[in-house]
């Protein structure tokens, strides 16, 4: 971040300035064919009228945006999340998709990405995206165990998966990347391994794997308060995660995030925006964005969304210095690269570093961080138990205060 | 047509009538008080709304009143004769039976109030024995008559039966209507007399009670038994030989009022320039430096705290915090007892005696209201007496400073005398809790028909933790209990020591019964493994009584602690997440390479002793 916004961060930011600072923006879309069992999203059925009346409240958000951010240049990035962003009719979407970049326009060589169901991906889908102008497709392939799918409760079969990826090639998308699930209850430990190999055979560019996690809100949550769900074991978590990484590196791909392996060229730059904390903005429900040092969500329910188009209700997430430091530090760790303690200090003040000095050195000390070319990073015990040691890290309001250093006494004039 | 009081020493006190106002709790005494301050003009009648004698928070919410209060009223009968009634007001809780009895003291008379729905309890009786120990003439009252569920008949003849005295002589009133209470005060008037003492003889007063106000230092309350007092005398204490310049006194109505002069058989206030209440002593004699009275008042002791507890902050930068809190709550709390205490495991604290289990749960509460402060309390022991092997028998309050079982010949721990109310249909559970705590039968009467009054000898020790609420919830909440300090006898007690990863945490240590050990130790240990959250290392968590392991329980080691996802909507709550548990790590205690929450401590209160 700049030294001026920085100044601006830290002072407790209330505007969201003029957007010189945009480099990214997400949209979200939020319908679903049918809820997997792991998700707690706010999600709803897709069916006419309402998608496009939701496309048009995002036309409107967007809108008010660009008047609000003047000084927004070309996007970086663009990302469709949801929900299932496949499930809108390719030509609604591409209608969508070009009316959107005529308020916010693409850099050249920008990343624009899109999430989708491996069932949905046939040709039809595919040619429309393409000559919208995605380039990079993330496929929600979760997992290539036929059971394991129907207890997700997803929409597709093993085949399909692998078929979605080859189609996506074929229709001249080099920028695929593949989502997959790891310890889905039940799925044994060599059908997994199987799966893993044959997508990284497949020739795509990019892998996620993600911890299956129980969350509240989800039917998995549910079921585990009920006390009938049986979560999987973490010594066979530990196995398979590690199993993954060293496969995953093995074949090409550099294990850039906790959760993200990429081949050379091929990291996710929309997300690689939020874990180095740029300003991203952010259009329907749900959806975080944040400028000028101002984090906002926009409020969840679909119909207020739609019935107010181009105003949606939104929280603000107001961050003091210590907040803001907390999420320097445990989204810098993130990734593999770590944290710089010089750019940290340039940034919040020496103090931080007086401030995380002890906590350091007893994750240190555990073996979960190490000490690289100058950076600070999670070593590979410190990635299952990263939580732990970003608990160790977080800084309560008041805790850089305590540790500034004390000023220096005003000399007596002579 | 009213005449005024008189002024001369001796008529005046012929007019005065010292009394208090005693019951078992709830059965309605602060109202009755605020009644009667009403109906004798001392309060109008909106502020007799609230209950004004009760005036800190925590009083008002528990329903008792813990500081004995002074009121001095003034009644004109229907003949307009004036009398002066002082009302004392008496803590009502077990714990604080000292101060009952000094109050008790400066009083000729008492009105014993019976609920009428609730008839005669535990505290009934031993209120009312503590009132005739002092020769008071006792005044029994039947109040809540106003209640559908007042059984007026049966506890008239009750009440009656117990003081005496002939049906028809018990008054009925409802405090909170006000209906029967005119008549109460004639009939006490009637039956309670006046003080005696000659307001020429040298100078001999009780100190019922003491207050310490910021601007004016402490306020001792007394009761002039002989002599007189005013300002410029200089007075003399009796139990320390301590003299001070009387600078004011004066009687209370509800705020201090001064006069010239305070005569014997009086109930006022004198302001002397003392600095704390431990230099005026409940119960000690007040008199004259040059000439003093010829024997103190008899009652005086010093107040011996019965039950102990570690206290420490729970965050070791707010010691200093704790330390001043503790001095400021003693200066007005004689019986607050602390010393500085050091722990392995939580710092630096104090070990703090109290009266009993009410005495330290107040106490807690202001300390984390008041000074907004988080404690760390260890599990509530008692004084045990030990004679060991080799030297002299010593007394020991705190687990850790119990010696090696090796060089112990005997221990011996303090049992009470309880005595316990509750209807028939209970008589089994509640024996059978007595018994699981050790108890020794006296005895059992029926008190009516349907009640039962039985008598045990019980362990102290065993009745600390919980035994009022587990005896609570046997009886659906019916039975009441009241007990007294009676003698030491030995035991076969041990120390069970809980050691994490082979560190032994001293504030978890708990002295318990030979028999019980191995029950304790188990739940303790299967408690612990159930708050203790998981670390970086496998905890081995072990009971133990000297290096005899009894029960041991394991915590596996953390695997996993990660976040799949984190992207632009998940930085906010994932931030927020962290912050909490960052925050509930900063109230953890360590011990060792252990992580232990506070609530852990507290969790070791709530085992069943009972083993069940």
């Amino acid at each position: 971040m700049g030294a001026d916004l920085a100044r601006a961060t830290l002072a407790g930011a209330t505007d969201r300035g003029r957007g010189a600072d945009v480099r990214g923006l997400y949209v979200h879309i939020p319908f679903c064919a049918r809820r997997c069992n792991f998700c707690d999203f706010v999600t709803g059925p897709e069916r006419p009228g309402r998608t496009e009346a939701y496309l048009d409240a995002l036309l409107a958000e967007a809108r008010a945006e660009r008047g609000a951010f003047p000084d927004a240049p070309p996007l970086e990035t663009l990302f469709l999340g949801g929900g299932t962003p496949s499930l809108v009719a390719p030509t609604l979407l591409a209608r969508f998709l070009r009316e959107l970049r005529e308020i916010f326009p693409l850099a050249p060589g920008a990343e624009a990405s899109l999430e989708a169901n491996p069932e949905d991906l046939d040709d039809e889908h595919l040619a429309a995206y393409a000559a919208a102008g995605i380039n990079r497709l993330s496929i929600g392939i979760q997992s290539f165990d036929a059971d394991s799918l129907a207890a997700l409760n997803r929409g597709h079969t093993p085949d399909q998966g692998i078929a979605a990826i080859g189609r996506s090639s074929a229709a001249g998308f080099q920028n695929v990347s593949v989502d997959l699930l790891l310890g889905v209850p039940g799925e044994r430990e060599e059908r997994f391994l199987a799966g893993l190999d044959r997508v990284l055979a497949e020739g795509i560019a990019h892998l996620s794997v993600y911890a299956l996690t129980i969350e509240e809100k989800s039917v998995y949550g549910r079921l585990a308060r009920a006390g009938r769900f049986a979560e999987s074991s973490d010594a066979r978590f530990e196995r398979l995660y590690y199993a993954t990484l060293d496969r995953a590196e093995g074949a090409g791909f550099e294990p850039y995030e906790i959760s993200n392996f990429a081949r050379e060229g091929r990291r996710a730059r929309h997300n690689l925006l939020y874990w180095r904390r740029a300003s991203v903005l952010a259009l329907g429900v749900g959806a975080v964005g944040t400028a000028g040092g101002v984090r906002w969500r926009n409020a969840s329910s679909i119909e207020r969304y739609v019935r107010r188009p181009g105003s949606p209700d939104r929280e603000r997430d107001d961050r003091g210095p210590d907040a803001l430091a907390t999420e320097a530090l445990f989204l810098g760790l993130r990734l593999r690269e770590g944290i710089d303690p010089a750019a940290l200090a340039a940034e919040f003040g020496r103090e931080i570093l007086a401030a995380i000095a002890a906590p350091i050195e007893r994750v240190r000390a555990r073996g979960l961080v190490e000490e690289a070319r100058g950076r600070i990073r999670l070593t590979r015990a410190g990635l299952l138990l990263s939580d732990a040691v970003f608990r160790e890290l977080t800084l309560l309001p008041g805790d850089l205060a305590r540790h500034a250093a004390p000023i220096e006494p005003v000399r007596a004039l002579a | 047509m009213s005449t005024p009081l008189p002024t001369d020493a001796h008529a005046l006190r012929e007019r005065i009538r010292n009394f208090c106002i005693i019951a078992h709790i709830d059965h309605g005494k602060s109202t009755l008080a605020d009644r009667l301050l009403e109906l004798t003009g001392t309060l109008t009648t909106l502020e007799a709304q609230g209950q004004v004698l009760d005036s800190m928070d925590l009083e008002q919410e528990r329903g008792i009143t813990i500081k004995a209060h002074a009121i001095r009223m003034e009644w004109r009968g229907a003949d307009g004769v004036p009398f002066v009634l002082n009302l004392i007001d008496t803590p009502g809780h077990v714990d604080f039976s000292y101060e009952v009895s000094r109050s008790l003291a400066a009083c000729e008379g008492a009105i014993l109030v019976v609920d009428a729905s609730q008839g005669i309890e535990a505290q009934t009786l031993s209120n009312f024995y503590l009132a005739l120990e002092h020769d008071l003439a006792i005044v029994a009252v039947v109040n809540k008559i106003d209640l559908p569920s007042a059984r007026v008949a049966d506890v008239r003849h009750e009440a009656a039966h117990l003081t005496g005295c002939e049906e028809d002589e018990v008054p009925l009133v409802s405090a909170k209507t006000g209906q029967g209470v005119r008549d109460l005060i004639e009939t006490m008037i009637a039956r309670i007399p006046p003080p005696s003492g000659d307001s020429d003889a040298p100078l001999r007063a009780l100190i019922f009670d003491s207050k310490f106000d910021q601007f004016r230092g402490v306020m001792t309350y007394v009761r002039l038994m002989e002599g007189s007092v005013r300002a410029g005398d200089r007075i003399m204490l009796y139990s320390t030989g301590k003299s001070f310049e009387v600078t004011e006194v004066g009687i209370f109505r509800l705020k201090p009022i001064p006069r010239e002069v305070l005569h014997a058989g009086e109930v006022g206030y004198i302001l002397a320039g003392m600095r704390e209440v431990n230099d005026a002593k409940m119960g000690d004699t007040v008199t004259l430096a040059e000439r003093p009275c010829a024997e103190p008042l008899p009652g005086y002791r010093e107040a011996k705290p019965m039950v102990f507890s570690g206290v420490y902050p729970a965050d070791t930068a707010d010691y200093d915090v704790l330390r001043d809190a503790l001095g400021k709550l003693r200066l007005n709390d004689a019986a607050l007892a602390y010393e500085p205490e050091t722990s392995s495991a939580l710092g630096f604290g104090f070990r703090c005696g109290f009266l009993g289990l009410l005495h330290m749960e107040i106490v807690q509460e202001r300390l984390e209201r008041e000074y907004n402060l988080n404690l760390i309390m260890t599990v509530p022991s008692v004084i045990y007496r030990i004679r060991p092997t080799a030297g002299e028998m010593f007394e020991v309050s705190n687990p850790t400073k119990f010696p090696p079982a090796g060089d112990i010949e005997s221990v011996a721990e303090p049992f009470v005398k309880a005595q316990l109310i509750l209807p028939a249909e209970f008589i089994g559970n509640v024996m059978k809790i007595c018994q699981e705590r050790r108890g020794v039968h006296i005895g059992m009467h029926y008190i009516d028909q349907n009640r039962v009054n039985i008598g045990y000898y019980l362990p102290l020790g065993e009745i600390v933790l919980d035994f009022y609420d587990k005896l609570k919830s046997v009886s659906k909440g019916y039975a009441s209990f009241d007990y007294e300090l009676a003698d030491y006898r030995e035991s076969d007690l041990v120390r069970l020591d809980l050691v994490l990863n082979g560190d032994r945490v001293d504030p978890l240590s708990v002295i318990v019964h030979a028999d019980k050990a191995y029950d304790w130790g188990r739940e303790l240990a299967k408690k612990l493994k159930t708050l203790i959250p998981k670390q970086m290392y496998a905890v081995a968590i072990q009971a133990a009584i000297g290096s005899k392991v009894i029960a041991r329980e394991t915590i596996s080691a953390m695997r996993k602690d990660v976040t799949a996802k984190c992207y632009g909507g998940d930085i906010t709550r994932k931030r927020k997440l962290l912050e909490k548990q960052k925050e509930g790590k900063r109230r953890m205690k360590q011990v060792g390479t252990v992580e232990i929450p506070q609530e852990a401590f507290l969790a070791v209160l709530r085992i069943d002793s009972g083993g069940s």
